[in-house]
């Protein structure tokens, strides 16, 4: 049967697959015939995450992105015995809802390195000769990159740096042969969401709700544009924005 | 990061109200442990500010209902230690 969304054959690289979109990501990929390379900081819940997967050759690897000297020992395990990946995925990402007043250098800079910069290290590796022959990278950007909300200035920047990126990239990446996109999603059911609420905008739940009007997202609802994205059916999509947010934006 | 949690857990009183000035932009001794937090701008970015701070200075995550049962200034008060 004729499945515009095959992903078999495919080796694919996901950041932040632990929990939340990027777990959804592999999930899914892995139901369209993809063997997934899982990257998240601890062992026990990316073994988990494993567990969770069709089929067989998946790995997981534990690492903390905010090692970015190191990002390449990733490529080099992923990519063992000459093995080339044909798609990367960066899920991995940090929240906070901050006044301006209360944002310190620190928080500045682990918002934009688990964000951006670690985008931007994983993208150069990928599109190494030696580690990929071409490819699809998708990039979990946000409706934060084009809307904003209050104490969302370090967020909403870090998904705007990487989609600015990402269409950069996506035009110097075409003599590899590579495909740069990204997903921005609205508010997701994941635990990012969940701790995101859980404050002084608790209140605010329905009021988020409210202004999506198909409700809050599932994991699945990004997972499937990434798969689309990272699939071959999209080999004339390359340098944009996909949004998937229940008509957030619509407004 | 022991040592530091001891050390801020040390910290006096009049730093404690320094920390809380400084949030709410107010004017040095114009907060009371009494001062009703309705009388200040309490609003949901004062709320995340609170949330940061006692995150990064105490070790604490505060949860929705504990910043909603919050009235005076000295509800906050003990909440940083």
């Amino acid at each position: 049967m004729f499945n515009p969304m095959n992903l078999s054959g495919k080796r694919i690289l996901v950041t932040g697959a632990s929990s939340g979109i990027g777990l959804s990501c592999a999930v899914i990929a892995a139901k369209l015939g993809a063997t997934l390379m899982l990257i998240g900081r601890n062992r026990d819940r990316l073994d988990e995450s494993l567990s969770k997967l069709d089929g067989g050759g998946h790995i997981a690897i534990p690492f903390d992105l905010s090692n970015l000297e190191a990002v390449e020992s990733l490529f080099e395990i992923a990519c063992e015995g000459g093995k080339k990946l044909h798609g990367l995925v960066h899920a991995a990402g940090i929240r906070p809802a901050l006044p301006i007043q209360s944002v310190s250098v620190a928080q500045m800079q682990a918002v934009m390195l688990t964000n951006y910069w670690a985008f931007l290290e994983l993208t150069k590796n990928f599109s190494k000769k030696k580690y990929s022959a071409g490819g699809s990278i998708v990039a979990i950007s946000s409706v934060s990159a084009l809307a904003g909300w209050p104490g969302g200035s370090l967020y909403c920047g870090s998904k705007g740096a990487l989609d600015a990126s990402m269409r950069a990239l996506s035009l110097e990446l075409v003599p590899k042969k590579i495909r740069v996109n990204s997903v921005a999603p609205s508010n997701i059911r994941t635990p990012m969401y969940d701790v995101g609420t859980d404050t002084a905008s608790t209140d605010n739940r329905a009021v988020l709700i409210a202004k999506q009007p198909l409700g809050l997202g599932e994991p699945e609802d990004v997972a499937q544009a990434v798969a689309f994205l990272l699939s071959d059916s999209s080999r004339f999509i390359t340098g944009t924005q996909l949004v998937v947010d229940g008509g957030y934006l619509a407004q | 990061m022991a040592e530091k949690e001891r050390k801020e857990k040390s910290m006096t009183q009049p730093e404690k109200f320094g920390l809380l000035e400084e949030m709410f932009e107010a004017d040095a001794g114009s907060l009371k442990p009494e001062t009703a937090l309705d009388t200040l701008q309490w609003d949901s970015m004062a709320m995340l500010s609170l949330i940061a701070l006692v995150n990064e200075r105490f070790g604490k995550r505060l949860s929705g209902s504990q910043l909603k049962a919050f009235k005076t200034i000295q509800d906050l008060l003990a909440v940083m230690e």
